[in-house]
């Protein structure tokens, strides 16, 4: 375990050195930030009570919540009801492996996917391929990185940091005619090479943004129609659903419809927004014969009994990674898995095993833009402050900051100490001063100057002062 | 993991927690009141006919279906497009336009369910054999809208789906302006997947 | 351990927005009932930023106020706090909770250092016996801007400084604290200032206290778009209320040879004080 940590956060600095070095792709995400931050608060501008809406999409979440067992009974019920079969997959392996024997029992070949970050959590491509089942991604951005075998990086723009020309490169691969490097001849042409799929595959595989309790529904948002050709044209849909994406009934789709959209990408709706239930009713419809939901766990009832439970609210919209200055910096590949940004520093040590991602909550200044602009006002920060001191507590991280952080406490306790301190530090630190500031340091302060000067310690202290200015009084 | 299991271990996790300060078992009162303008059908449509624009769509007001249709009629003629569209939809002069094969159709008419003003969203179904696929495969669609069906808010069409819930339909879809994506390098094009013109008639007399 | 999902904590959007849940806002100190200030200057600020705190006790006086300093506060425990050392941050704080213990009003030079004993005291020392001390050295601890503005009323400053200026909101200072007109409205009443704001005040400098050296190259990255922002104002003085942040942003403008002056906004007022 100690071996993956190192490998993970060895990953992790690296891909924060490649991403800080390349301005190119340092222009990109600041750029696409900008943009999107403009987006959400016109959005959220126009809705005069937007707090109000984030407040009802937060309270909304965790009255689901507090009661999941009993709204998943329901929605298993009520879509059975409704035609469709459910599956409880207790972790990743049981999800992949029903979805194999299926893909099996139905004999194909080719399976179309819509957007699904929990399949990618679960590595379900992997499985199927292992399998021999091809499963293509149909949604642009997770199509581009599939060609590219790269991680989403960002939850919502998967392909974000790819540009036109690496883009255009990926799809010459998949074709002898020409595409000039232009996003509509290039959407054309994924349009034209994915419909063939759509039409021949057997088996369609979405995610599930919702699911209602009360109608044994699943609602699917999205952009594109990849999710509605995936959900429509195959004679079989498997949805992928999170425990988590309960909704008691469809009033409570108002909040969360009304929000995501304007977080997400700024628009009062998304182009199409699906309730799904059950399979097609009769041979007079179009639709699925089958439609299977497989209900995945990996992980989540655990959070749900610890005080992370607020992170299972999210309902991811993106905009904490949009706002996060940090992500700004070091994009989606640098946190190392599927999601990214300030939910992905909370949810996949939650996920994964906080051995392996001790870093991750230490790769942020707290600044709060997150809460911010959470559509289920997640505390985020308050969860990372929570996450690092797990981290402590299990001592996963280094021994020398936590010496340090002892030490420096118990000098806090004594005055005298503390001045001595301050004395010995102004001492130690003379040799670099120049003009009142230290350009080059040792120990901590080098990491300091590497990019900025350090101020030096003044001949008195505030105390040293105030004591004067007493006794002169 | 079988059900039960599957729900036990959920059940057990959240009773090891404090308990939520609201232990009542009625749904929370979720959405704050928002009316962004008043209810007046003028209102409405002016609204939802400014949203089309700007989504980019074509949208007119119409008196009669059969004005709707002779339009139908000549945008067909002057593409000139194949159309797809359910039976109880068609009338007889687009019959030699009409095919079974969506697949192929130029463009896909659908009877609108519903419509919001406050997003420009059109809603559709699977009742009254109506398919998914006809606003969906074709390159163009275009819908038939009543005026009555056009409410303020989503939260509207919500409660009109609630009070129908015993027939709900196996598919509802809120089609909100043309299929766009801008996961090429943030510019956005329309028509990744699904239909790229969209063409709404509003009829004011139904 | 407390459950997270039932103690939601404060926030407060950067435009001021309402709390959600949790700790009381800024309780209301009539200006009748103090007289007296006690002066929370921070570890930076007596080891690195003495003149910040000095000013501050001099625009206090002015006003009217006498100003003492508890004798034996050092550190609130911050810096563990955000370190995830959970016990080091109580054992720093234990001993700041007592040094203010004859307090009557707690004036703070640093927004951080109020979030810290205001926001997260609460949970630092919920079930312990100091709890109630700690909920109560929260409620009467103010950051200076805040206090002059919010809790004094101050309406109009006899200050001038005749020069071009612009100001970084400190990220705990206005989200945590939701702390923004009060500085506007001080620098307002400067005489002569020319103001220029930041096109994004709210960004983070990348300061994030013990982040700006584990990252330090993160860090660097954010402080630099900041001095961009700093320098494309042209204004020739920084101001802000937290040393740290302005500590950060200093380090990087010398670091690119920018004639920029950083100051704490108790300096401007103090020096710029017209007897």
């Amino acid at each position: 375990m100690a071996a993956l940590a190192k490998l993970q956060r060895a990953a992790h600095l690296a891909e924060i050195e490649r991403t800080l070095g390349d301005p190119v792709l340092q222009q990109t995400i600041r750029t696409r930030q900008d943009n999107r931050r403009c987006l959400q608060q016109q959005a959220a501008a126009e809705l005069p009570d937007w707090q109000a809406w984030k407040e009802a999409v937060a309270s909304l979440r965790s009255h689901t919540l507090t009661h999941l067992d009993a709204y998943l009974e329901e929605f298993a019920d009520n879509l059975e009801r409704r035609g469709g079969q459910i599956f409880f997959a207790a972790d990743a392996a049981e999800a992949c492996d029903y979805v194999v024997r299926l893909a099996h029992a139905k004999e194909a070949s080719l399976i179309v996917k819509a957007k699904s970050m929990l399949s990618e959590e679960i590595c379900l491509n992997p499985a199927l391929a292992a399998a021999g089942v091809q499963a293509i991604e149909t949604d642009l951005g997770e199509f581009i990185i599939q060609l590219a075998h790269e991680r989403p990086f960002h939850i919502l723009g998967p392909a974000s940091h790819k540009t036109l020309e690496q883009i255009c490169e990926l799809f010459r691969e998949l074709t002898p005619e020409y595409l000039p490097p232009e996003p509509q001849a290039l959407a054309a042409f994924a349009r034209r090479y994915l419909r063939e799929k759509f039409l021949s595959a057997e088996i369609g595989i979405t995610g599930c943004n919702f699911a209602v309790a009360s109608e044994g529904a699943i609602v699917l948002v999205t952009n594109e129609g990849n999710g509605r050709l995936c959900s429509t044209l195959p004679p079989t849909h498997v949805v992928l659903m999170g425990i988590e994406r309960l909704v008691p009934d469809l009033s409570g789709l108002d909040p969360l419809l009304t929000v995501l959209p304007r977080s997400a990408n700024g628009l009062r709706a998304t182009t199409y927004m699906q309730i799904i239930s059950g399979p097609r009713r009769s041979d007079r419809e179009d639709g699925p014969r089958e439609l299977h939901v497989v209900i995945v766990d990996n992980g989540r009832s655990h959070i749900l009994g610890t005080s992370y439970r607020p992170i299972l609210h999210c309902i991811r919209c993106g905009a904490c990674l949009d706002n996060c200055p940090v992500y700004r910096n070091i994009g989606g590949h640098a946190y190392g898995a599927v999601y990214s940004g300030p939910i992905g520093a909370v949810l996949t040590p939650l996920l994964e095993g906080i051995d392996s991602s001790a870093h991750l909550p230490f790769a942020s200044s707290l600044c709060g833009a997150c809460n911010d602009v959470c559509s289920a006002r997640i505390p985020l920060t308050d969860l990372l402050l929570d996450l690092r001191r797990d981290v402590v507590a299990q001592r996963l991280s280094g021994r020398g900051w936590e010496l340090g952080m002892r030490s420096f406490a118990e000098i806090t306790r004594h005055p005298d100490l503390w001045r001595a301190a301050v004395r010995l530090a102004r001492l130690a630190l003379k040799p670099w001063v120049r003009e009142g500031f230290i350009r080059r340091g040792l120990g901590p302060l080098r990491r300091w100057t590497a990019g900025r000067d350090f101020p030096a310690v003044p001949p008195k202290s505030f105390r040293a002062l105030w004591r004067r200015d007493a006794d002169a009084s | 993991m079988e059900r039960r299991a599957f729900v036990k271990r959920i059940r057990d996790e959240l009773a090891g927690g404090d308990p939520d300060g609201s232990t009542c078992e009625a749904r929370p009162c979720v959405a704050p009141a928002a009316p962004l303008y008043g209810r007046s059908v003028e209102e409405l449509q002016t609204v939802f006919l400014a949203r089309q624009e700007e989504l980019g769509v074509e949208a007119t007001a119409v008196a009669t279906r059969r004005q709707a249709q002779t339009a139908v009629g000549q945008l067909l003629d002057e593409r000139p497009w194949s159309l797809v569209c359910s039976p109880d939809l068609s009338w007889p002069s687009i019959e030699e336009r009409r095919t079974e094969h969506t697949a192929a159709a130029d463009f896909g008419l659908v009877q609108a369910r519903w419509a919001i003003a406050e997003s420009g969203t059109i809603a559709v179904d699977t009742a009254d054999g109506e398919h998914r696929a006809t606003s969906l495969l074709p390159p163009a669609v275009g819908f038939f809208l009543p005026l009555s069906r056009l409410v303020p808010r989503l939260g509207d069409l919500l409660e009109k789906l609630v009070e129908t819930r015993d027939s709900l339909p196996a598919c509802i879809t809120m089609i909100t302006g043309p299929s766009a994506s801008a996961d090429i390098v943030g510019v956005r094009v329309v028509g990744v997947h699904g239909p790229g013109e969209v063409h709404v008639w509003l009829i004011e007399d139904e | 351990m407390t459950d997270a999902a039932h103690a939601l904590a404060p926030y407060h959007d950067s435009a001021g927005a309402e709390t959600i849940s949790g700790v009381d806002p800024l309780p209301p100190t009539s200006p009748r009932v103090v007289t007296r200030i006690s002066l929370m200057i921070t570890c930076l600020g007596d080891a690195l930023f003495p003149q910040v705190g000095l000013e501050a006790a001099r625009v206090l006086r002015e006003l009217g106020y006498r100003v003492d300093l508890p004798s034996r506060q050092v550190c609130c425990g911050q810096a563990a706090f955000n370190s995830g050392c959970q016990g080091a941050a109580r054992r720093s704080a234990e001993a700041f909770l007592r040094a203010f213990s004859d307090s009557e009003a707690v004036v703070c030079v640093s927004g951080s250092c109020t979030a810290m004993v205001r926001h997260h005291y609460p949970k630092l020392f919920a079930g312990t016996s100091q709890e109630q001390e700690a909920l109560r050295l929260g409620a009467r601890t103010h950051e200076f801007s805040e206090f002059l503005v919010d809790v004094l009323g101050v309406q109009s400053l006899p200050v001038a400084c005749h020069r071009s200026a612009t100001f970084h909101r400190s990220c705990h200072t206005s989200r945590l604290l939701g702390i923004v007109e009060a500085p506007e409205r001080l620098l307002a009443m400067v005489e002569g200032l020319d103001y220029h704001p930041l096109a994004r005040p709210d960004e983070c400098c990348g300061f994030g206290g013990t982040f700006s050296i584990k990252y330090p190259q993160i860090s660097t990255a954010m402080v630099d778009e900041k001095v961009e922002d700093v320098l494309s104002t042209g204004a020739k003085l920084l101001l802000g209320l937290d040393m740290s942040c302005l500590m950060n942003i200093e380090g990087r403008l010398r670091r690119r040879g920018a004639a920029v002056e950083v100051k704490h906004l108790a300096q401007l007022l103090g020096e710029g004080w017209q007897r």
